[in-house]
């Protein structure tokens, strides 16, 4: 058996999207900015993308920039935010636990004379509001924080930020940008920055309607005054192709390209359109935003179900991150878990949403009590996990030959004292980092691979457990 | 063929090669396996003559190949110490004076030359003209033509030999060095302990270079090591191939034996009993395989395993000759070995190797011999070994087996 449970690295496309940048690729070959009717028909296959993944993002078309991907996106909003600001002071804050493509691009701002502040994290590896707030001096002019973490799942509470960032932007009177990288939540949990699931556990919403309800009005404060001015996409994520991904960047906010050339993307990203790849991220945009909820509930069952089989059958293990409330409740509901059932069909969905939609305006009031308590939500789609006696590696090499796949955040240089910054900054021990590895998983898994994962990862462990004195 | 009608689409090198002229009467054998190897590596420039002719070898190139890739080719042939490329003339004073000055001529475009000078050697004895008068007279004509140059026989800016030969003439200047050594094939096979490290590469590299035929076995713990690892130790290997030829390595996983150990041995004698282990492996390997002895990249003294008891221990558990060409080498001249050679990238690459899996914190540095026997008898030795042999994976080197593009590390310290 085949378990592929890699996916916040990159997804198996949707065979919809592998069909439509096949058929881009054969007949759409016309270049978007050519005069004649080839042409145009590129040019109306990035229309209808873009069309698609404003739809899916809640943003107008307009303000959406095709690049290569989540790190050019995140490079540029970084990079070209902190330009457009430089009049107005010097300093970025961001976190210890982002994506290499903003620290690295934090670093190359450093050089360049910026100064960056990160703020620290808690031990669930959700940003510190209070410690953002502090760096927030007279000289701040961009914060970039992610939306899931890509190792742990934990969402950061982006929600709570960006009041801290508006009520800055109203005491100093001047304007603070916001950069939000949604690689790992954008189409697998709603854009709501911060909110979670209004604050409650994924046990508590893994009924799919809920979401599906929820996902109607998922991103309402994006293009409010008090919403994100950039946002950055990848394709590949959510089953599109790799080399495609986007840029938000919010109406009034100017920023300059990164990339010089033709003009293309309204002068914001030269360079001619991937048409096949723009064609399928946009597809799978769509996709993934018509069944999030469906399928976000799924996937949450199909996390608990690893969840207590690993407790149960594996043990000492740690949950890295958010799951607090998760390992509890799927610790008493002991290795069988709730039995994981497809997602939720439409008609079910379209039965409940009259119902669900009468529980929203008090769920809307709720809303601003629980967002503090939200940071310890977490993206159903990831399970961090420290397995004790076992370096991740070693654990990771067994389970390929087995057939499974997961990822480490730690190299073979954890002799060396290395491993993963985001579980160091949360302030995991140094054999808890090394022995941490992470599931991620997509509505491509079932209940079947789960099961045999956990026998897989029972075995192995047994095995090399019995090396433990040397690990 | 080229020879006979001076054609000048052809490009001429001319190849030296030292001891294999001084090996009495297997002389004839070693030059002809060293012809043939030039033959077998420049196959892939179609249609390349290589010739041998008293004490020299001839190469004749079609001209639209670059000459510095025929020459990296050639270098790479054990047994030649240098390379020339060659212009060649009718054996006449009166050709050769201007051939030599046209040659002057065209060096004078390239780089800056403000002194020279020839030296003949007449291999031709029947020749009417003795090597120094030779000298004198193409020196002469060489500075008629080209005015502005003068003679300085000490130290000059570029040196023109004339080489005399019966019929043919030879004029050069430039020697690119060869790594010299033996042909290979011409001094049995032996089995190399290929790890992924620095050394071992180096230790295969020279004993390949006296001539000898290799064959590699590499030892790895997975799941402890990776994937990629044994992709680095292949590719290492396909660097050696580009020196050694295609050849067979062996991949045989120690974890079951590396799992006995941990649960029968004391810890600080992991390492040396694995390394015995290792060795009586590679000897049932090499009596299989037709290797006459076992080669290692040893050092003294670099590592606990490596002491002098240390190796004692080791090199008991075999009894076929061990070969450790580093033995005494320092560190810094292996790797300036392994940069020549162009291992050394590879090597460094960060993969673990299975002696650094299970290293104990505390290894015995001087070990001795009754006690690791001891803790050996504990031990399902036989059969452990015979079960590692029967799980050997063999694969094939070929030459320029690139596949590691060394930009692993990089991205393996975060997650995508």
């Amino acid at each position: 058996m085949r378990v592929y449970l890699d996916n916040s690295a990159t997804t198996r496309p949707y065979p919809e999207v592998a069909r439509l940048v096949m058929e881009a690729m054969e007949g759409v070959y016309g270049n978007p900015s050519a005069l004649h009717d080839a042409g145009l028909a590129a040019e109306k296959a990035v229309r209808e993308a873009r069309r698609r993944l404003a739809d899916a993002a809640g943003a107008e078309p307009d303000s959406l920039v095709f690049t290569s991907g989540g790190t050019e996106s995140d490079n540029m909003a970084l990079i070209c935010g902190a330009e457009s600001g430089k009049r107005r002071g010097k300093r970025i804050i961001s976190s210890r636990i982002e994506h290499p493509a903003v620290i690295e691009s934090c670093r190359a701002l450093e050089e360049k004379g910026f100064e960056v502040a990160f703020a620290d994290v808690d031990s669930h590896g959700a940003v510190v509001p209070a410690s953002v707030e502090q760096l927030m001096n007279e000289d701040a002019i961009l914060i970039s924080c992610m939306h899931v973490n890509n190792e742990t799942g934990t969402i950061q509470p982006v929600g709570e930020l960006l009041r801290l960032r508006d009520s800055f932007e109203r005491r100093v009177g001047r304007r603070l940008l916001f950069h939000v990288d949604a690689v790992q939540s954008f189409g697998k949990i709603p854009l709501d920055f911060g909110l979670g699931f209004f604050g409650k556990s994924i046990d508590e919403v893994k009924d799919g309607n809920f979401f599906s309800q929820y996902c109607e009005n998922f991103n309402n404060c994006r293009n409010s005054p008090g919403g994100a001015d950039l946002i950055a996409f990848s394709a590949h994520k959510i089953h599109g192709p790799m080399g495609s991904g986007a840029l938000y960047v919010r109406r009034g906010v100017n920023i300059k390209p990164l990339i010089y050339g033709g003009g293309q993307e309204r002068g914001l990203r030269s360079g001619t359109e991937n048409v096949p790849a723009i064609a399928g991220f946009g597809l799978a945009a769509k996709m993934a935003s018509e069944r999030l909820g469906s399928r976000a509930a799924f996937v949450a069952g199909l996390r608990k179900r690893l969840l207590s089989g690993l407790l149960s059958e594996v043990g000492d293990i740690k949950v890295n991150g958010h799951a607090e409330v998760l390992r509890e409740s799927a610790a008493a509901a002991g290795p069988a878990g709730d039995a994981a059932g497809p997602p939720a069909g439409a008609a079910q969905m379209a039965r409940s949403a009259q119902a669900a939609r009468s529980a929203q305006t008090a769920q809307a009031a709720q809303m601003a009590q629980t967002a503090r308590s939200a940071q310890m939500a977490a993206s159903p789609y990831i399970l961090n996990v420290s397995f004790r006696g076992i370096r991740g590696e070693v654990l990771l090499h067994d389970l390929e030959s087995k057939g499974i796949f997961v990822s480490t955040g730690s190299a073979c240089s954890s002799k060396k004292g290395g491993g993963s910054p985001v579980l160091k900054a949360m302030g995991l021990p140094q054999a808890d980092v090394e022995g941490a590895i992470r599931f991620s998983l997509s509505e491509f898994n079932t209940a079947e691979e789960i099961d045999y994962a956990v026998e897989a990862v029972k075995a192995s462990a047994a095995r090399l457990r019995r090396l433990r004195r040397f690990r | 063929m080229a020879m006979e009608n001076q054609n000048s689409g052809m490009q001429i090198f001319i190849v030296r090669y030292g001891e294999v002229a001084l090996k009495g009467l297997n002389k004839p054998y070693f030059e002809r396996m060293l012809v043939e190897r030039m033959r077998k590596l420049l196959r892939r420039f179609g249609d390349v003559s290589v010739r041998r002719s008293d004490g020299l070898v001839f190469v004749y190139a079609d001209n639209r190949h670059r000459s510095e890739d025929i020459i990296g080719e050639i270098s790479k042939v054990f047994g030649v110490t240098s390379i020339s490329p060659a212009t060649e003339v009718e054996s006449d004073m009166d050709a050769i004076c201007s051939a030599a000055s046209e040659y002057m001529l065209e060096r004078m475009k390239r780089g800056d030359v403000k002194t020279f000078k020839v030296e003949a050697k007449r291999a031709d004895k029947s020749f009417p003209v003795p090597s120094p008068d030779i000298a004198r007279v193409v020196g002469a004509e060489v500075l008629k033509r080209c005015r502005e140059l003068k003679v300085d026989v000490h130290d000059p800016d570029c040196r023109i030999y004339v080489n005399l030969r019966k019929g043919r003439s030879y004029i050069y200047e430039d020697k690119f060095p060869g790594f010299g050594g033996l042909p290979l094939g011409t001094n049995g096979k032996g089995l190399i302990l290929l790890s992924g490290g620095i050394d071992s590469p180096v230790a295969a590299f020279m004993m390949a270079k006296r001539g000898m035929r290799i064959e590699a076995v590499h030892f790895h713990s997975y799941p402890y090591t990776s994937k990629r690892a044994q992709e680095k130790v292949e590719a290492l290997a396909g660097l050696l191939a580009v020196y050694c030829g295609r050849f067979e390595m062996h991949m045989i996983n120690l974890l079951p034996i590396q799992e006995q150990l941990v649960e029968r041995c004391p810890e600080e004698e992991m390492t040396i009993l694995l390394r015995r282990f290792m060795m009586k492996i590679a000897e049932r390997l090499a009596a299989r395989t037709g290797c006459a002895m076992l080669i290692t990249g040893e050092n003294l003294g670099q590592v606990a395993s490596q002491t002098a008891e240390a190796l004692t221990v080791t090199d008991e558990a075999a009894k076929i000759p061990v070969m450790r060409p580093l033995i005494a080498l320092d560190k810094v001249d292996i790797i300036d070995k392994a940069r020549d050679i162009g291992t050394y990238e590879t090597s460094v690459l960060p993969y673990e190797d299975c002696c650094t899996v299970f290293l104990p914190k505390h290894p015995a540095t001087k070990p001795k011999l009754a006690d690791i026997l001891a803790s050996e008898s504990r031990l399902d030795a036989s059969s452990l070994i015979e079960a590692a042999l029967d799980s050997a994976e063999t694969v094939i080197i070929r030459p320029y087996n690139r596949s590691i593009e060394g930009d692993h590390g990089s991205s393996r310290d975060t997650m995508p």
